[in-house]
Order: structure tokens, then C-alpha cells, then sequence
């Protein structure tokens, strides 16, 4: 069968290298998309696998100017927070967090997050096209989540497609666990 | 299904190709009683922790609803046992309650709303696996459980945590638990209960031996994740200090853990690193070997709920230096002296060293591997585990 591996987060890094391996020596063909992570090695992948890697965390909303300037006095605040003053510096620099800088992270770690998702849903949909698989493994709870935004079409569009958690071996077909 | 000797098995933990460690205990139950049995069905249920978005945590749990029936597909387990693994989705949150709901809803949901068809069924973890177990049973099933969790203070601290399994074990027909600090703790907050506690075992694999009982106690053993509980820093410094008199000595550390750096760096600092092995995780089918390859267990743990790992150095003929944490006193009750020495929990690490050497001095005259090996065989392998189990659920042992 044509199985093609979801891992967005890369969370389960062994269990996709385990099953993709098991997958390929069971004479399926693998297509594994997934997030790169910071350590590319530690995946420990068949060489066999066709991975598509989305390097989604790469990417960052970029920081306004005004922010950059805001977070000067933070730094201000920590050159004068030197002994007695160091409370009263501390103080200071979170609040100036809680109600400055923060909101401002806030808002652009959800807009890193809504390009880390349109990016890799792109890649997904444009993968899924030219692999055509019809066996889908959901490696994670990432999956499941980014799987919202196609799986229900690709259902109705093609309900004989088999989608699963884990490659795990037909009865008879594998080694027992 | 209606074969009167077909049993179902729901657990949170089982090994998998993520973890394949994790529940191994779980597998080698299943191993244990399936002889005799007419067939085996093991539901592991896997906790997923997915967003607590409201909206988009709607689009999951249509989602899933929709998967779930789809993909559960039985697959061949240990002992001709049938599996059936199932990720339980839950949305990020520490109460516990609710895990216990979502397990109980996605079983339902993956069974497309008919019962497990089993007439009797254990669950492991009464709070996930059990509640899971007794709101998909048929009528007239009856549901033992068994509890492992080294979190069950934490969770029957929570008010509706605490309800509910109070409600569980009120269902239930039998709870067991696998060492004494289990039993004190859920017979203390749960004393109406205390009829349908018991005690259970762990089955221990005791096929393999080594050849020769170890000629001298140099070739120390750790078989315990890298984590605060297990005490390994504890470890390195008592190991430390017996070192600087025997520079013969060796420290094997199978496990791993977030502590791991740490660690490693204090044995640099402890000057023992060209003495100390930091093997990671180990396959649970290698112990035996591993244990044979050394000559002492040592084992530093806070608090155990059972000591397993103390139990497979016994079978395998290595003698043990461990601590008084819960599980290993309870293991080695009775035949301490023979089966090497305990230590009491201190922050001292020099206690343990200075037990190293009391045992080293005593061994081999004063020990008795042998007897002590024979006294936990007929409560842990595999034969005397499974005939427990049979006659916890059809009376008589087969």
C-alpha cells in the first residue's frame, strides 16, 4: 500500500521511525511529512523513507519596530537592579511585561503559529496530491489537529482511504507485540 | 465471543513502538495468564493531549468520532493475545476526572457504542483504564483492576478525582494493588473499600540464570530512569566513596531520563566517569542478560510502588542493595539477609556506601541467593502470577 505519515510536531520522533521501517520491510511504499526538529539525526529514519520535511518551526512573525524599542527599558531596568534596588527593578520590569511587552508576544506568537500552520498545510495538501496514499497514519494529537482542515474532505472524496494512528501489523502480517 | 474463559484487558500503559517500555508489566500480565485462557483482548488506551480550544477542540472530537471506529484494528499480541491500541484525545488539563471520562468516552466511541465482549475484564489503573472498563462492560461483566500509579496521592487530592474513584471501586469486584504503600494509602482514604483490596504480583520472567553466583560484588547494577525519585546523584556519590577504597569497581546505569546531563556531569565531578556507564533506555528482554553481566543491583529510589527490577536481579541470581522504598522492603520481606541487604531512606549517601560494605564483607557466607530466589519464584513467575489470576476470576487455579 501507498502510506503516507503525518508527524507535524515530530513528538513521537521513535514510534514514526519505528513504524515507517516496519511499514517499508512489510513491502508498503513510505512518504513520511514531518517537522524537521532541532536535531534532524535524533529521528534515527530508513534511509528508504521519502520524507517531506516542513521546517515549519523556522518560521517567525515578524517583530514591529515599536516592540524592539519597548523592550528597552527592560534592559535599563536591569542595569540599575543591582542590590537594594533589585526588588523594586524586578517589580518594575514585570509589570512593564505584564502590560507592554507581553501582549505584544502574545499577539505575534499567534501569528507565528497561524504561518507555521497555513505553511504546513500547504506542503500537506500539495504532498497529498502528488502521493495519492491510501493509507494516512496520524503519528500524533498535532496530526489529528492539522487533520481537521482536510481529512473530512479527503473522506468524501475517497471513503475506501484507511487512516490510522500507528502502522501496526494486519494479524498474521508481523511479529506480536 | 461467548467462550467462558475469554478475558479483556484495558490499560493506559502498554509498550509501544514510542515507548516500549512503558506497561511492559501490562504485557507480561497478559503473558501470564494467557495460558489456559480461550483468548485475550488488550485495549490500550493511549492519553493524547490535544488543544483546549473550544472551537477547534470541536473539530477534533468530530474528527476523532469519525476515525476512531475506522482505524481500531486488532493486532496480534504477546501469548496470541489481540490488541487493540486506541489514542484517547483529551484536551490539555490537570484534571484527572476528566482524563477518566475521556478514556471511558473514546472506548465507547472506538467500540461503536457495544460493550467489550468479555465477561470478565481487568483493567490496570483503576482511574483511567478501570472507569474506562466499567462504563463499556456488559451487564453482568465483572471488572477487576489492578493499581500501579506512583500519582495517586496527586490525583485523590482532586475533590471530583477523588469522587469518582471513590465510585469506581464501589463498582468494581475486586481492586489489587501490587505493593504495601498502594494497599496503606487506598485502605486509609478509602476504609469502606478495604474488603475488596488485595495484593497481586507483577510476573517476573525467572527462565534465565546466570551460570555462577558473582565471585566478588564489584560490577554495580542500576536498572532505573534518570529522574529525581530514583536518586541516581545519591547513587554516583555512594559509589564515589566506595571507589576511592576499590578502584576496581563499576557503575552501569540502564535507564534514561531528563536528568541525564546532570548526571553525567556530576560523575565527571565525582572523578568516576571513566567508571560509570550511562547505557540509556534498555529493552526490557536484555534485563536478564544485564543483570547476569553484573554482580550487585543497586537500587537509591525515594518511593516504589513495587520493585520489579529487584525481583529480575533475583531470578537472575545477582544479589541487591537497595533502599527501604515501599516496594523493595515489601519483595523482600523475610529474606533479606539472603537476598543481599536493605538500606533505610537517608540523604546520606555515605549510609549506602557504608551498606555496600557491610554487604560486601558478609557475601558470599552470609547470603543465600538460592533461598531467596526459591521464596520469590513461587510468588512471581509467570506459572504462580498467572494461577493467581485465574482464581481471582474463576475460582480455582488452570
Amino acid at each position: 500500500m501507498n502510506l503516507l505519515f503525518l508527524a507535524p510536531l515530530a513528538s513521537r520522533k521513535r514510534a514514526v521511525a519505528v513504524e515507517t521501517r516496519r511499514a517499508l520491510d512489510d513491502g508498503h511504499t513510505v512518504v513520511l511529512i514531518a517537522e524537521a526538529g532541532v536535531n534532524r539525526e535524533g529521528w534515527d529514519l530508513d534511509p528508504r523513507v521519502d520524507v517531506e520535511w516542513l521546517s515549519a518551526n523556522e518560521l517567525n512573525a515578524p517583530e514591529a519596530r515599536s516592540t524592539a524599542l519597548l523592550r528597552l527599558p527592560l534592559g535599563l531596568l536591569r542595569l540599575v537592579g543591582r542590590g537594594p534596588l533589585r526588588r523594586l527593578a524586578d517589580k518594575a520590569a514585570g509589570r512593564w511585561k505584564r502590560h507592554v511587552t507581553g501582549p505584544r508576544d502574545k499577539r505575534r506568537k499567534r501569528e507565528t503559529d497561524a504561518m507555521r500552520e497555513a505553511h504546513r498545510l500547504d506542503r500537506v495538501r500539495a504532498r497529498l496530491a502528488a502521493a495519492e496514499p491510501d493509507w494516512l497514519v496520524l503519528c500524533e494529537s498535532a496530526a489529528i489537529e492539522l487533520a481537521t482542515e482536510f481529512v473530512p474532505d479527503l473522506l468524501a472524496a475517497r471513503p475506501g482511504l484507511r487512516a490510522t494512528y500507528a502502522y501496526e501489523p494486519l494479524p498474521g502480517g508481523d511479529v506480536e507485540r | 465471543m461467548n467462550a467462558a474463559r475469554h478475558v479483556a484487558v484495558v490499560t493506559p500503559w502498554y509498550p509501544d513502538a514510542q515507548r516500549p517500555y512503558r506497561g511492559s508489566f501490562v504485557q507480561a500480565m497478559v503473558e501470564a495468564v494467557a495460558p489456559g485462557l480461550d483468548g485475550v483482548d488488550v485495549y490500550h488506551l493511549d492519553g493524547w493531549a490535544v488543544t483546549k480550544n473550544p472551537e477547534r477542540l470541536r473539530r477534533v472530537r468530530e474528527l476523532q468520532t469519525t476515525l476512531l471506529p475506522r482505524a481500531l484494528a486488532p493486532a496480534p499480541a504477546v501469548a496470541g493475545a489481540t490488541l487493540y491500541r486506541l489514542p484517547v484525545v483529551i484536551e490539555r488539563s490537570r484534571d484527572l476526572a476528566l482524563h477518566a471520562r475521556r478514556h471511558a468516552e473514546w472506548l465507547t466511541v472506538a467500540l461503536g457504542g457495544d460493550p467489550i465482549d468479555a465477561d470478565i475484564i481487568h483493567a490496570h489503573v483503576p482511574m483511567n483504564g478501570g472507569y474506562a472498563a466499567l462504563e463499556n462492560a456488559r451487564p453482568g461483566a465483572r471488572v477487576y483492576m489492578t493499581e500501579h500509579s506512583s500519582f495517586l496521592e496527586d490525583l485523590l487530592a482532586q475533590p471530583d478525582a477523588r469522587a469518582l474513584y471513590d465510585e469506581i471501586l464501589d463498582r468494581c469486584a475486586g481492586v489489587f494493588v501490587v505493593g504495601e504503600p498502594l494497599h496503606r494509602l487506598i485502605a486509609e482514604v478509602f476504609p469502606h473499600h478495604t474488603g475488596k483490596l488485595a495484593y497481586i504480583a507483577n510476573p517476573i520472567d525467572f527462565q534465565a540464570r546466570r551460570a555462577q553466583p558473582p565471585a566478588a560484588l564489584r560490577r554495580w547494577l542500576s536498572v532505573a530512569g534518570l529522574i529525581e525519585r530514583k536518586r541516581i546523584d545519591h547513587l554516583l556519590r555512594a559509589f564515589a566513596d566506595c571507589r576511592a577504597e576499590d578502584p576496581d569497581l563499576t557503575l552501569t546505569l540502564a535507564g534514561e531520563g531528563g536528568l541525564r546531563r546532570e548526571l553525567e556531569a556530576l560523575s565527571a565531578e565525582l572523578g568516576v566517569d571513566d567508571a560509570v556507564a550511562f547505557l540509556g533506555a534498555v529493552d526490557p528482554g536484555e534485563i536478564p542478560g544485564l543483570m547476569a553481566d553484573h554482580d550487585l543491583l543497586v537500587h537509591t529510589s525515594r518511593h516504589e510502588t513495587f520493585g520489579v527490577v529487584v525481583v529480575e536481579a533475583l531470578a537472575a541470581g545477582t544479589p541487591v542493595l537497595v533502599t527501604r522504598s515501599g516496594g523493595s522492603d515489601q519483595v523482600l520481606s523475610g529474606i533479606e539477609d539472603d537476598a543481599g541487604q536493605l538500606v533505610d531512606v537517608v540523604d546520606d549517601p555515605s549510609v549506602f556506601a557504608d551498606a555496600y560494605r557491610s554487604l560486601r564483607d558478609r557475601y558470599p557466607h552470609k547470603v543465600d541467593l538460592d533461598a531467596a530466589r526459591d521464596a520469590l519464584r513461587a510468588k512471581y513467575s509467570y506459572d504462580a502470577v498467572g494461577a493467581h489470576y485465574h482464581w481471582i476470576w474463576f475460582g480455582d487455579p488452570s
